[in-house]
């Protein structure tokens, strides 16, 4: 019975090419029209080197952290470009945007800037995490370098003080699109949950008539349709990240991690789309065009369109952004690129599974209905 | 004769509407008995209800001797249903799709593939099983309904106005088809607005309106409970005001109407009616320029018990 289902749900799927255009086609469509809107964007986020200058002073001299500059000053991947000039001139290469930031070498260090950004950011933190840990890195440089800037860099939120600076604007809202894209493409696993239940239920069709007249349980014909919904959402999701990643989409060193949240997406997407099928007797094409506004209002919301949104909703509207599945998943991919550490990807994860099983309840207690008062 | 299905007393209400009311009556092995009323009577209402889709809030279903509910498994794979939507996937070839119906009943494979082969020959469309439904006219398509819902070879089979917007020939291939399946043995419940595929399919008919049943019987036992005999359209070259006054004075001439020159008369149920017609023409020396005789329908029957046409 099982394979049954499975096989020919299978066959009606992938023959029915509007579900394949707005699981597949769509997305894919949308994410290479971000690509010529957003060209270039592999060196966007490439890592540019920042440009700052150090300030000695003549008194006072720590030998420690010129360990630390010389070593984030050196080889090919090196932080800083670091010019040592007087104060004056310092100032001047300020004014002219020749640097981000000065460093005055003094008993407490202090950092010099015109305007916060992300190179300031950076530089603030390193200092900021210096101060702390003082010449242990400096020691640390000398036997494990990569650790020693792994333990200056940590830390460093990229999601901070970015809206005031051009290259730290255009990187981060050019992720943000392309993560609400990926979240919108997830929610459109809808589509599958929506025709799922349509077809599950007496009051909505005449499939949902036969199939509540079958001689067993209708959950016998619901888990291998909402499986086979989840195999070509997962099919549909990877395909989208592969091509991202093929076109030049940094998703960082954790494609597992990216996957796995998209596949997760894409079943909350279907099971969205299924709760959203038991409400009301409307026609499935009106639910259609409800579901579609739906998915695209919280893709909107998650900064798919205009990234500033994401931030807008995070601060002034954080209930919103703590249930909005498509900033969930958004939000997710975006500590996958920016925290070295798994916390908020994890509790992003978490967030989307309590929704998922919520809805899930839902819906088990929905489909167990057997009798209706009208059909 | 064994019962295969009982019904008492059952009553249904839609909000305060009550749809179905005090509704009994049985079905026997072997017969095929047709629900007939006009759109809106209560006929979907009753399948459904009979069924176990519906809530109902009087009433006892039996089928197969047993009480039917929504769990009721084991009456469930022995029941066919032909609904009134057709209820086909639209990705999915003519074989597909009665396999996949039939799959629901049937697990074996090769068995299955001998029953969805049997449907397909019983509803004639052994030169579309890898067309697509869309591919389809109207007619093949409810055939293709059709033989979703008897592919696994029912005891009872439900079918709920089946032939809706279908070309003749189609229509006479699925009251054929559903008289084969009869022979065969399966039990059929018909609901329809249409007297004429009643009167060529059912043994027993059940007349409904209102949610109510109005009169059950065989077509000839519900012909013959009516008031009225022959109905006669005649249009004559030539009649005075007095001798249509004559001819409305004939004995058993129980109502008569005139539209232009064309004069319908309803008589009463008795053996001699045209005989005295057309004394009264010879008497009166009158030239028929045409005459039209009509034996009572079902639809007759209906108006003579609601006062009201089966379409309206």
């Amino acid at each position: 019975m099982f394979w049954h289902i499975f096989k020919n749900r299978l066959k009606i799927v992938l023959r029915e090419r509007t579900l394949v255009f707005w699981a597949l086609i769509f997305p894919l469509i949308l994410v290479t029209l971000f690509n010529f809107s957003f060209s270039n964007i592999s060196e966007m986020y490439k890592f540019k080197t920042i440009n700052i200058a150090v300030v000695e002073d003549d008194v006072y001299k720590d030998e420690d952290f010129m360990v630390v500059l010389g070593e984030l000053s050196s080889g090919s991947d090196k932080i800083f470009e670091i010019v040592y000039v007087g104060i004056e001139e310092a100032n001047e290469l300020l004014e002219d945007g020749e640097i981000s930031a000065y460093i005055l070498l003094q008993e407490e260090l202090e950092l010099v800037v015109n305007r916060s950004g992300y190179s300031q950011t950076i530089v603030k933190h390193i200092l900021d995490n210096y101060a702390q840990v003082g010449s242990v890195v400096s020691n640390l440089f000398k036997t494990n370098p990569e650790k020693a800037q792994e333990v200056l860099l940590a830390g460093i939120n990229m999601n901070e003080n970015y809206v005031d600076t051009e290259e730290g604007k255009d990187s981060d809202m050019v992720v943000v699109n392309y993560y609400g894209a990926i979240a919108l493409a997830c929610i459109y696993g809808g589509f599958f949950g929506l025709k799922t239940i349509n077809e599950m239920e007496a009051n909505l069709s005449s499939f949902g008539i036969k199939n509540v007249l079958a001689p067993f349980k209708k959950t016998k014909i619901y888990i291998p349709s909402f499986l086979v919904d989840v195999f070509i959402q997962a099919i549909c999701g990877i395909t989208l990240i592969t091509y991202l990643v093929i076109i030049g989409l940094d998703f960082g060193d954790k494609l597992i991690p990216v996957y796995s949240i998209t596949i997760l997406g894409g079943i909350i997407g279907i099971l969205i789309g299924s709760a959203l099928g038991l409400v009301g007797r409307f026609k499935e094409n009106t639910k259609m065009g409800i579901f579609v506004a739906s998915a695209f209002t919280l893709a909107f919301l998650s900064g798919m369109v205009a990234p500033n949104v994401k931030h807008i909703i995070q601060v002034n509207a954080p209930l919103i952004a703590k249930i909005n599945p498509a900033n969930l998943i958004s939000d997710g991919l975006y500590s996958l690129y920016y925290y070295d550490n798994m916390n908020r990807y994890y509790i992003n994860v978490i967030s989307l599974v309590v929704i998922g099983l919520i809805l899930l309840s839902i819906i088990a207690f929905a489909i167990r209905r057997r009798q209706y008062d009208s059909i | 004769m064994k019962k295969i299905v009982e019904v008492k007393n059952l009553t249904k209400f839609y909000g305060d509407l009550k749809a179905l009311d005090n509704f009994s009556f049985d079905v026997k092995k072997g017969e095929i008995i047709g629900f007939l009323g006009p759109n809106g009577s209560g006929k979907t209402t009753a399948i459904n209800s009979i069924l176990g889709l519906l809530k109902i809030q009087e009433g006892e279903i039996e089928i197969f001797g047993e009480k039917m509910s929504p769990e009721a498994y084991q009456i469930k794979k022995d029941i066919g249903v032909v609904l009134q939507n057709v209820a086909v996937f639209d990705y999915l070839t003519v074989y597909e799709n009665i396999d996949y119906f039939c799959g629901l009943y049937v697990k074996e494979k090769d068995k299955r593939k001998e029953l969805v082969e049997e449907a397909i020959k019983i509803v004639g469309l052994e030169k579309y099983k890898k067309f697509f439904p869309p591919k389809l006219s109207g007619g093949l398509l409810r055939r293709l309904n059709i033989a979703c819902g008897i592919a696994h070879k029912p005891k009872l089979l439900f079918l709920d106005e089946p032939t809706v917007a279908v070309d003749p020939q189609s229509r006479n291939n699925i009251l054929e088809s559903i008289k084969k399946l009869n022979e065969e043995g399966t039990t059929v419940i018909y609901t329809t607005h249409y007297m004429e595929e009643v009167e060529f399919l059912c043994d027993r008919v059940i007349i409904i309106d209102n949610g109510s049943i109005v009169a059950e019987g065989t077509v000839d036992e519900l012909k013959n409970s009516l008031d009225v005999g022959e109905k006669v359209e005649v249009e004559f070259r030539e009649l005075t005001v007095k001798q249509l006054e004559k001819l409305k004075k004939l004995k058993s001439l129980v109502e008569t109407s005139v539209e232009g020159s064309v004069i319908t008369l309803y008589f009463k149920k008795q053996k001699d009616n045209m005989v005295k017609l057309f004394e009264f023409i010879k008497e009166e020396k009158l030239e028929a320029i045409s005459m039209n005789l009509k034996t009572p329908t079902l639809n007759d029957v209906f108006l003579e018990i609601t006062g009201k046409e089966l379409r309206d």
